[in-house]
């Protein structure tokens, strides 16, 4: 009943356009624009996402302002970049008597559902545990009930070669990474070169102290697999620059992007 | 006949004392066991036995000694192999016994010591992760360094007494560790001397019992 795995993060912008443009540019095979609802009505918000054969990218932004936005106007009032990092889990109930436990506010499980291009309309449904009053964005557990709707094979191939999401940085210091820790129920563990990881059964999260490769906020930056050895982003995106171990760093939307062979 | 006595409080839920007592059994020193039931705090029974108010306290041959910290370093007076041979070694074990002796107030406040209770997947504020984060961050590197399965290789040291309060609290509050901190836990967990204590502890009256550290 601990989180499993590094399921998406998001890159957040208060214009939709140049922010898809953006990642569209940068080989990202992107799904069709999807508008946001709850149980109120429609929100304010949109995302196109990169699914990738393990995780996925989210690109929000504001569609309609003056709808309620779900708090991602006062995110990027603060600054645009990424806001969102979410971990899977299995078990939606056990993992809220776990947080429960360990002494966490937490009303209950969150539904989300919002269109997907389903030819039969079908809607894409999760459960969410939200980390409350998290200061470093919208961290969160997340639960897809019909994955099959979002991982489709039309949306998994990308010119840019990315096929796994790997990990997620993040800048900042113990009580950040503690915080990652109480949610996921995970311990964290000294990183190579500073810094500690929170290890999850697929894809990790590091918390590190300022980087001079990533952007100096709570939620920094990723790290994308690619099959190709880097080959095709490195044509796609020649302004990044290498880092030492073979990687391709891209500066996209406010967040850093490592692409790894 | 015993060259003094040791003073603690309830094995159940003394963590200091299971310091000075495991020094105290390391040392080989020849000392007779004061039991003082705790009752929350420093009482007028643990007040009256000890010139700082609090347990654990030795006197030994007309040392009179409270304190951990200072118990240990006594100890190895009389068995300098309680500290590791190597100095830059015994400087490290010094600084992490140090470490823990001053630090870690979010863990002790979140997760206390009680040798029998079953407390697993509570206590894990943000203040005890961040504790146990650095913690295992300690362990790893020393572990590492030494080869385990203790801190500074195959013997027990002093630096292991620091900890093994703290695998106690683990072991009832069951937070998420590694596996190279579980593995850890389990060696302090086996040792000899810590078996005896918690098998003491065991064996306390139920009329000692606190009801906050015991569900």
């Amino acid at each position: 009943m601990s989180a499993t795995a590094l399921d998406h993060v998001g890159i957040c912008a208060r214009d939709a356009g140049p922010l898809w443009a953006r990642f569209a540019a940068l080989g990202f095979t992107l799904t069709p624009p999807a508008r946001q609802s709850n149980a109120a009505g429609p929100l304010a918000t949109g995302n196109r996402c990169a699914f990738l054969r393990q995780g996925y990218l989210e690109f929000l932004a504001i569609l309609a302002p003056g709808l309620p936005d779900n708090g991602l106007g006062a995110l990027l009032d603060r600054h645009e970049g990424m806001h969102i990092l979410a971990l899977g889990m299995e078990d939606g109930a056990a993992n809220l008597a776990r947080l429960r436990a360990a002494g966490l506010d937490i009303p209950g499980i969150a539904p989300l559902s919002r269109p997907c291009d389903d030819p039969e309309g079908r809607l894409a449904r999760f459960e969410r545990l939200p980390l409350p009053d998290a200061p470093e964005g919208r961290i969160q557990l997340i639960r897809h009930l019909t994955p099959e709707l979002l991982w489709q094979a039309r949306w998994l191939d990308h010119p840019n070669h990315a096929v796994a999401l790997e990990e997620c940085f993040m800048v900042g210091g113990m009580d950040s990474a503690a915080r990652l820790s109480r949610l996921a129920g995970r311990p964290l563990a000294p990183r190579a070169g500073g810094g500690v990881v929170l290890e999850l059964p697929q894809g990790r999260v590091s918390v590190l102290p300022p980087q001079d490769w990533l952007p100096d906020l709570p939620l920094a930056g990723c790290a994308i697999r690619t099959d190709d050895g880097t080959a095709a982003i490195r044509r796609i995106a020649p302004e990044g620059r290498a880092l030492p171990d073979g990687a391709w760093l891209v500066q996209a939307a406010g967040a850093a992007l490592v692409f790894r062979p | 006949m015993a060259e003094g006595r040791l003073v603690i409080g309830t094995k159940r839920y003394s963590s200091w004392s299971l310091r000075g007592w495991l020094a105290v059994h390391l040392a080989g020193l020849d000392v007779e066991e004061v039991v003082i039931p705790l009752a929350g705090g420093s009482t007028p029974a643990v007040k009256a036995a000890s010139p700082s108010g609090f347990v654990p306290y030795l006197e030994h041959r007309g040392a009179r000694i409270w304190d951990s910290l200072a118990i240990g370093e006594y100890c190895a007076e009389h068995a300098p192999g309680l500290w590791p041979m190597d100095r830059v070694q015994r400087a490290w074990a010094r600084a992490i016994s140090a470490e823990m002796h001053g630090g870690f107030r979010e863990l002790r406040m979140a997760m206390p010591f009680s040798a029998h209770a079953d407390f697993r997947g509570q206590g894990r504020t943000e203040g005890a992760l961040a504790d146990i984060a650095r913690i295992q961050a300690l362990w790893a590197e020393c572990l590492a360094a030494h080869g385990g399965p203790f801190l500074f290789g195959a013997a027990f040291t002093l630096a292991d007494v620091a900890y093994a309060p703290v695998c106690g609290r683990f072991l009832s509050w069951g937070p998420e560790l590694t596996g190279t901190s579980r593995a850890y836990v389990a060696a302090v967990r086996a040792h000899p001397l810590v078996e005896r204590w918690y098998a003491e502890a065991a064996e306390e009256p139920r009329d000692w019992f606190i009801a906050k550290y015991e569900s």
